[in-house]
């Protein structure tokens, strides 16, 4: 969760959207906030996921489709629904929403777990060896990298 | 012209003495126990390059450690690897994958490097005069004593013990890995922000459960026999049995230390691990990093893993395997 105070020009940022002045504070701010770093890497890895997506062409005559439905005369509604009712009902789904988002996001794994349990013993291994060594790169990087195995 | 040139031979003998005495005065081992927790407060930038048989990676980091122990570490490159943090509040280290918990490891009371076991099982030069970062450092050679282990090339900052550079060579010659600090500023540590070393809430509640177990313990909860020692001067070291929050079946971990090298001797029920043999059997190479001997033990399976060549791997293994009480 990003700093509240910085939030808005995090999105800014990300944006290219301030001044070089600005820029410059969100930079230095960034050198000194985990939370805000970790933050601006997430909405750049979902920016980077949206643009993945294909688009897909449209359909041959689907434009003439779209004109015709839109000039066609709209018919009456038959049920309408009490208004209350409504409400009701986009509360609960909203809530079904959430919890469900909760519970997805509980029951999966980080995403660094790998498939095989061989990658994952030889990464607890390189990181048991790292620390013997003050935390040696050398060996965290291998458990780094098991452990991505299988993604 | 006689007596100058007579003065100038008494001014070089004696600083080539003071220079002598300063060098037996600097003391390997001692250099690198202090390389496992400088005394100062730092922020670096490193850059690691490994090779290994499946598969050679690099990786650029930023680190920041303060001398009471507590570290952050953060992957800036390469991009699959963004997000991964190694963070110690002094007493555990935590693997973090995008703010959530992978593990954390205990960080011991005792000594990181068991000095004795090390000047028995290695060879270490005298130091050597180096300058890196525009630093004066000491580079300091440290051969195996056994065949079949890795050489290690180790640069220690004169002043604080920081390891600047490393280098790791197979017993042919080739290389492991290397490791190079490419930037070092030195810091305040009360002008360090403390959430920088503080665990996330939600990592530090869905913690992975790791429980500390002697060699009798390890025995008799996991059915088996832990030698005291091993072949090649390996010695147990200490065990854990680990239940990671997504990985339900928990796992005997159990260390043998050389004073340097670590193998790990791993073992986990049967379920679903396809081992057959109760011969230890090398993995094929292209499966992981780092060797990997496997075999079957009653109901369980067991995993010997460690940086060594692969015969000698395969005999510690055997030495495991047929171990008894």
């Amino acid at each position: 969760m990003a700093c509240p105070e910085w939030s808005e020009k995090l999105s800014a940022y990300l944006d290219a959207a301030l001044d070089a002045e600005q820029t410059a504070a969100v930079t230095r701010h960034l050198e000194t906030c985990p939370d805000c770093r970790q933050t601006l890497q997430e909405w750049q890895r979902l920016r980077e996921r949206l643009r993945a997506l294909p688009v897909p062409p449209p359909e041959a005559g689907m434009w003439r489709r779209v004109m015709h439905r839109a000039m066609r005369r709209v018919p009456a509604r038959r049920f309408a629904m009490p208004r209350r009712l409504f409400w009701w009902m986009a509360a609960a789904a909203c809530l079904v929403g959430v919890g469900l988002a909760w519970w997805w996001q509980q029951a999966t794994p980080p995403s660094s777990l790998p498939r095989t349990a061989v990658n994952l013993l030889v990464g607890y291994h390189a990181d048991a060896m790292a620390l013997r060594l003050g935390d040696c790169p050398t060996w965290h990087l291998v458990a780094s990298n098991e452990l991505m195995e299988g993604e | 012209m006689c007596r100058m040139l007579r003065a100038g031979w008494l001014a070089w003998l004696t600083l080539a003495a003071i220079a002598s005495v300063g060098m037996a005065q600097v003391n390997s081992l001692n250099l690198l126990k202090k390389a496992t927790n400088p005394p100062v407060a730092y922020q670096g930038k490193i850059v690691v390059t490994t090779w290994h048989s499946k598969a050679s990676d690099a990786a650029m980091l930023r680190e920041w450690r303060l001398p009471d122990g507590r570290y952050r570490v953060e992957y800036l490159a390469p991009r699959n690897l963004r997000g991964v943090v190694l963070l110690s509040d002094g007493k555990r280290r935590w693997r973090l994958v995008n703010n959530r918990p992978v593990w954390q490891l205990p960080l011991d009371d005792a000594p990181l490097l068991q000095v004795d076991l090390l000047a028995r099982n290695y060879r270490l030069s005298a130091p050597a005069p180096a300058t890196l970062l525009g630093r004066k450092a000491w580079r300091v050679d440290v051969t195996p004593k056994v065949a079949g282990k890795p050489h290690h090339r180790f640069w220690l900052d004169a002043e604080h013990g920081i390891l600047l550079r490393m280098e790791t060579f197979r017993p042919d010659g080739t290389p492991i890995a290397f490791m190079t600090v490419t930037e070092l500023h030195f810091l305040n540590p009360s002008a360090i922000s403390p959430s920088l070393f503080t665990v996330p809430k939600k990592a530090a509640r869905r913690s992975p459960q790791v429980r500390p177990l002697s060699r009798p313990e390890a025995q008799k909860r996991w059915s088996l026999v832990l030698p005291a020692t091993l072949p090649a001067g390996f010695a147990f070291s200490g065990a854990e049995e680990v239940t990671l929050p997504h990985y339900r079946r928990p796992f005997l971990h159990a260390r043998y230390a050389d004073g340097l090298m670590l193998v790990s001797l791993f073992v986990v029920s049967e379920k679903g691990e396809g081992a057959k043999s109760e011969e230890p059997l090398l993995l094929s190479p292209t499966s992981t990093r780092l060797p990997v001997v496997r075999w079957k033990m009653r109901e369980q399976v067991c995993y010997l893993v460690g940086e060594v060549s692969r015969p000698l791997l395969h005999r510690l293994a055997k030495a495991l395997s047929q171990a008894k009480r």
